[in-house]
């Protein structure tokens, strides 16, 4: 194992949005998955069949927009969290 | 309501061209970002390719405290997992046969992205362009299908004849306009990027001249970019979200952490006492074939908004100057011919197909495909091949020199699928740049067969 596991979440600089900038329409999701795997901050799972995003994720996005992206049934609505919120790249 | 000439949606490396270029030729330009800075929301392994020096003066004086211009790049081969150990190295300077001064001077300039993409608007501003921080601009004006201006989150309305939306991968502006609802899956790919944080003087101990590298192997490979003050390591962008998908996980974003184990990076951390501080994940285009969806009345999209990043290892920040920059220009045109017409915008669209820019998407299948095999069996067992045909034949210690020279041949005979595999890429991608030169190239290899087979030295014993 190693000394210092490196941990994503603590490496991500986030100004918590008030707002909530990504929706999911119930009636659309088909609980394909897609938007699981490809998150890269692991912020989605699928209960009861239907898409869901964890409670804190406005802590953790990075504003990729991938699960929009993935969203074959254009169930994920992504915006962008407010000017002056969210993700903070200083050293990008 | 405010008025303007030009309005720039994104105050990326792109909106900065763009406003820089018309403010300069006079325009009332107004550049819209919707970070508290410039940089906030970009992130990648930033290295700036010689064309930009090549292709904007200013960039000739650029000068940042992360700035290392590469003079020295290494290649690495590594060995299938569960191993972290390379399997060959190489290292090389910039090439010698370039077509212009910078390329042989560096292959690429790594800086942070807040540090440039700041000094870039630094040069919009100062030109005269207004820069409004903190707005995100999520609508437009129509008058039917023509594009007027632009809605901030306030709902603030500001008008121009002509909008450039450079901003990104994930356009509002373009979606607003109906120019596109999203990528598909398979045009776009994400990057994850690990940055530490370093000490400077170890760095520029312990790398001398070397601030790049790229590793690759057996479902594996990504790039080490190192700057004066810190460095990145970034997954690959072989894979694109179609694939991932399909193959129900998410390589780009994992692999990040596992090229953070291999030997070489940990050597890295350890002698430049690292410690990791930011960890970054951006959403990139990566298209196979030109966009032409990229203009409607009073609206060009530039940069990643267009899906300009190039089809091989997708290269995006001159890209978007590039064609920011044409945009712009196009928008001076626009207003003194005072036409905003879409068939008026086509000619963007044209000429950026027409510039290098396009150009590198002739071969873009082709290129996107032979990217996404870097990073297969194939791939390595050339190199591994390679290895056992220089080390072991020719440079072996092991045994009598001219025992070792005996095992190349068979290697050769062993790489044959390998090279065939490279040959299989190799000709479609430079029959695209110039049929007329591949075929001259091959009539001059058929031609060449007679004079070699004269050349043969007679068999020993013969006559």
């Amino acid at each position: 194992m190693e000394k210092h596991p490196i941990q994503k979440r603590q490496l991500v600089k986030v100004i918590e949005s008030p707002v909530d900038f990504i929706k999911v329409d119930q009636q659309k999701c088909v609980g394909c998955r897609n938007c699981v795997i490809i998150c890269g901050m692991n912020l989605w799972k699928v209960s009861d069949g239907k898409a869901a995003l964890a409670a804190d994720y406005r802590r953790f996005c990075t504003e990729c927009a991938s699960c929009f992206t993935v969203c074959d049934y254009d169930a994920i609505e992504f915006t962008f969290p407010p000017p002056g919120y969210g993700v903070v790249y200083e050293k990008g | 309501m405010s008025s303007y000439d030009l309005i720039v949606v994104g105050g990326g490396p792109g909106g900065s061209a763009a406003a820089k270029e018309a403010a300069d030729a006079g325009l009332k330009t107004i550049v819209f970002e919707r970070g508290r800075f410039c940089g906030e929301k970009n992130s990648s392994g930033f290295g700036l390719s010689p064309k930009a020096a090549r292709d904007f003066e200013y960039i000739k004086e650029l000068d940042l405290p992360s700035l290392w211009p590469t003079k020295f790049g290494v290649m690495h081969i590594v060995q299938p997992q569960p191993s972290n150990a390379d399997r060959m190295t190489w290292g090389l300077t910039p090439p010698r046969r370039n077509s212009y001064p910078q390329a042989s001077e560096y292959m690429v300039q790594m800086m942070y992205r807040p540090e440039f993409d700041q000094w870039m608007m630094e040069k919009a501003t100062s030109a005269g362009a207004e820069l409004k921080l903190t707005a995100l601009i999520n609508n437009v004006i129509r008058e039917g299908e023509q594009v007027v201006g632009v809605v901030d989150h306030e709902g603030h309305q500001y008008r121009a004849p002509v909008v450039i939306a450079a901003d990104g991968a994930r356009s509002l502006v373009a979606q607003k306009a109906g120019l596109r609802k999203k990528w598909d899956k398979d045009q776009v790919t994400v990057l994850a990027t690990l940055d530490f944080e370093a000490d400077p003087e170890r760095i520029a101990e312990y790398c001398g001249d070397t601030n790049v590298h790229i590793f690759m192997g057996p479902d594996r490979g990504g790039y080490v970019t190192i700057t004066r003050t810190g460095f990145h390591i970034g997954s690959r962008p072989a894979k694109t979200l179609l694939d991932e998908v399909d193959a129900g996980r998410n390589l780009s974003s994992t692999s990040v952490m596992d090229n953070a184990r291999l030997d070489f990076v940990q050597r890295l951390i350890k002698a430049t006492r690292a410690k990791p501080r930011e960890f970054q994940l951006t959403h990139l285009p990566w298209l196979k074939k030109f966009n032409e969806r990229i203009y409607t009345g009073g609206l060009m999209l530039t940069g990643d908004a267009a899906g300009v990043p190039e089809p091989f290892m997708a290269e995006g920040v001159w890209q978007a100057m590039y064609s920011s920059r044409l945009a712009a220009q196009t928008a001076v045109r626009a207003h003194k011919d005072k036409d905003f017409s879409k068939a008026y915008f086509k000619q963007y669209m044209e000429e950026l197909k027409a510039s290098p820019v396009g150009v590198d998407f002739t071969a873009g299948t082709v290129l996107r495909d032979f990217f996404s095999e870097w990073t297969s069996q194939t791939f390595y067992d050339l190199f591994d091949n390679v290895a056992d045909a220089m080390f072991y034949g020719m440079l072996t210690m092991a045994e009598p020199h001219a025992q070792g020279m005996m095992r190349v041949p068979g290697i050769v005979v062993d790489m044959i699928p390998q090279l065939l595999f490279l040959a299989r890429y190799y000709f479609p991608i430079t029959e695209e740049a110039s049929r007329e030169k591949t075929a001259n190239f091959m009539a001059g290899m058929r031609a060449m067969v007679p004079l070699i087979k004269s050349m043969m030295p007679p068999a020993a014993g013969g006559k």
